[in-house]
């Protein structure tokens, strides 16, 4: 089971929290004024890499809060876990 | 030492309280314990501990325990076992054993009690650090306590420092990421062969450790030759161990030896009282303190040649051995009843590979090793490849076989798995042990190739001119030994398996009888029967008393959420696809959200409290879900709105009375409140005092009748509740469940969110375009409704089907097909599918709601529902079957 | 709101299982006040809210702060008017106490962006009190309960025999739950059980 670092509460088990999927994909400014393709990349596509990716989770058994953390889909690694709208941590390598 | 009697087989025997069933059976002389599963060979004790492939047995004492390796279960009085061929049965009563479950944080695990494990611990507790040590054995000492080597005293000390907590007979079964272990701790199979209730029998623990020192020792290995699988062949160490302690059957013993660990065994035996005819190592010359000692004890020593074939006595048990060189020349035989067989060290790098990690080859040692030192874990002992100063060894798995010999020499023997199979595989193309292993089975029974991977490795190896580790690396899963079901699920049982949520009116539901539906994790009541009454008896019934007089329904389990802020309005208008800002205060609305990809997510009523006081209700399943969603679009898109949200779900119990008679029984309860039309209106709330209790009182119907739901705390709803039931009494108030509820909201052709829907459906599919806003700018989900894929033709749609026999309930979930031409030969495309269906009192017939595909411009069309033996036919119609006009809801 | 106890009922109509002199003791404290406070710190609004309550809140989340003696340990009847705030997330206080919390924070709610909402009958409140809490409690909680990583005056919320809880360190020996009304009848099966290796 992860360990899944909140950047309130601190480490806590995966059971406490739900997946937000790839972080930094903003809600497009004006929705109408994107064509289909656009709208089906905000809506549809999310990155999958093999490794390192910055992903949104929210603590939803805890203190409720969204937050964006760096975790490696090879290894499970967690690296930082960050705030939104704060600078965002270099991907570990 | 005290004795105890045991049964095996349906024959009593004594043995010492403690030591092992299988060191106690050959201490009686039972050499022979069972035969193979395959071949139905006979078969005999080879190991010592987990390793142990042939004696094992069924326990039918106590709790009873199916295929339980004999080496493992400590004797204790009373205890009834039966020999286990290869397949183990489960005892037909229920385990009445309590299983437990305990989570726990720890800096750092030590796996394995053994010097290194000890040494390890003692090293961290030193520098402060709270140290679990976690052994499966009774007691701490690994391989020295089979050695009979004493631990020193000072390292077995650091068992009883306060930050050292040591638990025994305790397995991890497994290791996973960011060192969490789950183990296992036998507790009570040890005391005696009793159920115990009140103390569990298996306590499963829960680990996160910072660091984890793996100290996990070794097993030996066999060798594989002809007929190598006799009773009274046996890997040495543990030849040599029985028999130190007593438990000693044999009179000659050979010892076969790749490494110098065969001549301490053979010592030991030799000071056992065993003769030791002779030390075979297949080294043509070998150095070290063991072998200085075996040859002034006088053992004959026969080097370069191995074992290759053996005989039996009319027992079974082995006879004599032939020995030859390691390409079948030159062969002797040697009498022996016991064949005491050193193949190697198998480091158990089980834990690490569970981790991803690796195990090296050490040609030196003839081992697979892991050598680990990083922040998470570390390796210690024989697992890092710290054999001693005396551990010389030879790379060998086995001479050279004919064809004959190669049938009866085992690689597996629980698979009965021989290198005639092995060669097959190779001969095949195979080369990868994955490959080998899943064509010959060899690793996959009881053991999980416990005794065979590193042998099976090796031969491919020998076989192809390779190191093993060319070949490809051992791989394991957990668990590490096989632990009954009960243990893994620990206190996760019958109630405890998953929370039960009830309302405040729970207790009054389950005293009238109301057989209970799981709506997620709550418990609502179903329907409430009178007397014998069936469910469509009593569902019909209650229908008609809703219709007709009044009834009350517990609405507590809905889920609220409380908005506050000067925003909330605004922030309504995003997530909802119709308008909210604009409501008046003191008014509710009903509400439908949607997902960004326009799919209806969740739907309810909210009201507007004051002017910056919201309260939201969200379907019974999407509470949670809908909270996350609010809190989601808050905290990371509209950061600045001023909204905040609050679960109420269970500060709020709702009490609806529905029905035409609702309005003089609010007005009895509620003797100050004005409950007419004129001065109470449809999706207004008025604020009362009812029955003593302040409550909110929403005029808000769910099955299109007049209805009032009264909301309060929570610790009031049984008292509302009853007193709803003693007011209402003259007025045939009718308790009504799930069932009846979901059959009046259909008539009026209302959606469940999750029963209409599954993730799919716009509000337009739903016929819902009414609610979806034209003056809004956007919302979440509005966007999608243009897309080409949600605007098509031929999207299924909701509408209503009325079978042609209204005396028929069609399925929930059956497919539709067009027209009611029972001819078209199959295969016939469907159009769609039955979302909720049942017998109506007020339309005196069965009726449906269905998607179907361009429905909204089929209504009038016959459809057909292909059911096992026959066809049903009907036609499409308006989801809307009652009160069209929504002339009821106002009374 | 001054309740009528005559006709109110709590999630587990004071249950108890074990007792002071065992090693363990588990107890329903019904009709215990809660409120749900919601403040941003940093705003003129959280300054108020504290002034109001009288406590300086924690803006560290998982972080008790009280004028309070609220268990059986500090005494089974609390001083009048006190208060303790548990932080349950960055902007987010369960407050509970005998102080009129409602009536304190009134006068902030009008001038200021606050959301205080009374959630008395959301949870029940549960006492685990003994040498042997710890030990019930982590039969089913995953979280760190050692002390130098969970002290007194920590709080958490998280799963409780899976169910949603609010867990509170009040003293020694003595633990305290919010556990979600809904949820009381579930987990007191769970603790009791838990219990009985201990009684």
């Amino acid at each position: 089971m992860l360990h899944i670092p909140c950047p309130y509460c601190g480490p806590r088990d995966e059971t406490e929290f739900h997946y937000g999927a790839e972080a930094h994909i903003a809600y497009p400014e004006n929705p109408q004024s994107l064509d289909d393709a656009q709208w089906a990349k905000f809506v549809f596509i999310k990155a999958n890499p093999k490794g390192w990716l910055a992903e949104r989770w929210v603590h939803s058994a805890g203190c409720r809060r969204w937050f964006n953390v760096w975790r490696n889909t090879i290894t499970h690694e967690f690296g930082p876990s960050y705030k939104p709208f704060t600078q965002q941590p270099k991907s570990p390598v | 030492m005290s004795n105890a009697n045991f049964t095996f087989d349906g024959k009593k025997y004594t043995g010492v309280s403690g030591e092992s069933l299988a060191s106690a059976l050959l201490r009686n002389g039972v050499v022979h314990f069972t035969n193979s599963s395959y071949k139905d060979r006979p078969r005999g004790l080879m190991g010592l501990w987990v390793e142990e492939p042939n004696a094992l047995v069924n326990i039918d004492s106590g709790p009873g325990e199916p295929m339980k390796a004999s080496t493992t279960i400590e004797l204790v009085d009373g205890l009834v076992v039966r020999s286990s061929q290869g397949v183990g049965d489960l005892p037909d009563t229920r385990d009445n054993s309590r299983y437990d479950k305990v989570n726990r944080h720890v800096d750092v695990l030590v796996v394995g009690a053994g010097t290194a494990g000890l040494t390890a611990a003692k090293k961290f507790a030193a520098l402060g650090k709270d140290v679990i040590v976690m052994d499966d054995q009774p007691g701490p000492g690994g391989h020295a306590r089979h050695l009979g080597t004493e631990i020193s005293a000072e390292l077995l000390a650091v068992l009883d420092l306060a930050n050292v907590t040591y638990l025994p007979r305790t397995t991890v079964q497994g290791l996973y990421d960011q060192g969490y272990l789950v183990a296992t701790e036998r507790r009570t199979d040890h005391l005696d062969a009793k159920v115990h209730t009140e103390v569990s029998r298996i306590r499963t623990w829960h680990i996160r450790a910072d660091h984890t020192v793996l100290a996990t020792g070794a097993f030996q290995r066999h060798l594989v030759f002809a007929n190598n699988d006799r009773p009274g062949i046996m890997l040495s160490h543990s030849a040599a161990t029985y028999v130190t302690r007593g438990a000693n059957p044999f009179k000659t013993a050979v010892v076969v030896t790749i490494d110098n660990q065969g001549y301490r065994d053979a010592l030991r035996l030799h000071e056992a009282g065993v003769t030791v005819a002779a030390v075979i190592d297949i080294r043509d010359a070998a150095s070290g303190p063991a072998i200085a000692a075996v040859n002034s004890a006088g053992i004959r020593v026969i080097t370069g040649k191995t074992a290759l074939d053996s005989a039996a006595s009319d027992s079974g048990q082995v006879c004599c051995l032939t020995i030859a060189k390691a390409d079948g020349t030159q062969s002797e035989t040697i009498d022996a009843d016991l064949v005491a067989i050193s193949g190697g060290w198998t480091p158990i790098v089980h834990l690490a590979t569970f981790i991803g990690i690796k195990p090296t080859w050490d040609p030196a040692l003839a081992a697979f090793v892991v050598k680990r030192d990083d922040k998470l874990t570390s390796t210690a002992g024989m697992l890092a490849g710290d054999f001693g100063d005396d551990n010389e060894a030879a790379v060998f798995f086995g001479p050279q076989l004919t064809a004959e010999q190669a049938e009866v020499a085992f690689v597996d023997y629980q698979r009965d798995a021989t290198v005639r199979d092995f060669n097959r595989a190779i001969g095949a193309g195979m080369r990868s042990i994955e490959h080998v292993k899943r064509y010959t089975s060899i690793g996959t029974a009881h053991d999980q190739g416990k005794t065979s991977g590193t042998t099976t490795m090796g031969l491919i190896g020998q076989a192809l001119g390779k190191a093993p580790d060319e070949i490809g690396s051992l791989t394991f899963r957990p668990p590490y030994i096989s632990i009954p079901f009960a243990a893994l699920a620990g206190r996760d049982r019958g109630l405890l398996s998953d929370p039960i949520r009830t309302t405040p009116i729970h207790a009054w539901h389950e005293k009238a009888g109301a057989p209970m539906e799981d709506v997620g994790q709550w418990k609502r009541p179903w329907f409430f029967p009178k007397n014998s009454e069936n469910m469509h008896a009593a569902v019909l019934r209650e229908c008609a008393a809703v219709r007709e007089d009044v009834g009350v329904m517990d609405a507590s389990t809905l889920g609220k959420i409380d908005l506050q802020g000067k925003d909330v309005g605004e922030f309504l208008d995003l997530i909802y696809t119709n308008m909210f800002s604009t409501l008046k205060v003191g008014m509710s609305r009903y509400g439908l959200m949607c997902g960004v990809d326009g799919m209806v997510f969740d739907d309810g009523v909210t009201t507007r409290i004051s002017e910056n006081h919201w309260l939201m209700t969200t379907t019974t399943g999407g509470a949670a879900k809908v909270l996350d969603w609010l809190e989601e679009w808050l905290q990371t898109e509209w950061t600045d709105l001023e909204v905040f949200c609050t679960s109420v779900t269970e500060q709020i119990s709702t009490v609806a009375i529905v029905g035409p008679k609702s309005r003089e029984l609010m007005s009895r309860l509620a003797p100050d409140l004005d409950v007419s039309n004129e001065a109470f209106a449809f999706m207004e709330n008025k604020y009362a005092d009812v029955a003593g209790v302040p409550a909110r009182i929403a005029r808000i119907s769910f099955s299109g009748e007049l209805a009032y739901e009264i909301n309060v705390p929570g610790s009031f709803g049984l008292h509302i509740w009853e007193k709803v039931m003693s007011q209402g009494a003259d007025l045939n108030i009718t308790p009504y469940g799930t069932e009846s509820m979901h059959v009046l909201r259909a008539e009026k052709g209302f959606v469940i969110v999750g029963q209409e829907t599954d993730g799919t459906q716009t509000p337009q599919d739903l016929d819902m375009d009414w609610i979806v806003s034209k003056k809004k700018e956007d919302f979440i989900g509005k966007r999608s409704f243009a897309r080409v894929d949600t605007s098509r033709e031929g999207r299924h749609q909701l509408v209503g089907i009325l079978p042609d026999d209204g005396s028929f309930v069609i399925p929930e979930g059956a497919y539709l097909v067009a027209g009611s031409d029972e001819k078209t030969p199959p295969p016939v495309a469907h159009i769609g599918y039955v979302t909720s269906s049942y017998a109506s009192a007020a339309l005196g017939r069965s009726f449906a709601l269905a998607l179907v595909a361009n429905g909204l411009a089929r209504k009038g069309e016959k459809i057909a529902v292909p059911m096992a033996g026959r066809v049903v036919t009907g036609i499409i119609t308006d989801s809307v079957f009652v009160d069209k006009e929504n002339a009821r809801r106002d009374g | 709101m001054m309740v009528n106890l005559d006709i109110a009922k709590s999630p587990l109509n004071g249950l108890e299982v074990g007792g002071l002199d065992k090693a363990v003791l588990i107890q329903e404290v019904p009709f215990t006040p809660g409120f749900d406070l919601r403040v941003t710190p940093g705003t003129p609004a959280f300054a108020a809210a504290n002034t109001a309550v009288g406590l300086s809140l924690s803006e560290t989340v998982g972080r008790v702060v009280r004028n309070n003696a609220d268990c059986i340990v500090d005494g089974s009847s609390p001083a009048a008017g006190g208060v303790s705030a548990l932080a349950l997330g960055p902007d987010w206080w369960y407050l509970t106490g005998t102080a009129d919390i409602q009536a304190l924070l009134a006068p902030v709610a009008d001038t200021h962006h606050i959301s205080l909402v009374d959630v008395s009958s959301q949870r029940t409140k549960i006492e685990v009190y003994g040498p042997s809490a710890k030990d019930v409690l982590s039969h089913y909680w995953e979280q760190d309960l050692r002390e130098a990583h969970f002290p007194i005056d920590s709080c958490s919320q998280g799963l409780l025999a899976k169910a949603p809880v609010i867990l509170w360190h009040c003293c020694a020996d003595c633990f305290i739950i919010f556990p979600r009304s809904s949820f009381a009848k579930h987990l007191w099966t769970a603790l009791s059980d838990a219990a009985i290796e201990y009684l």
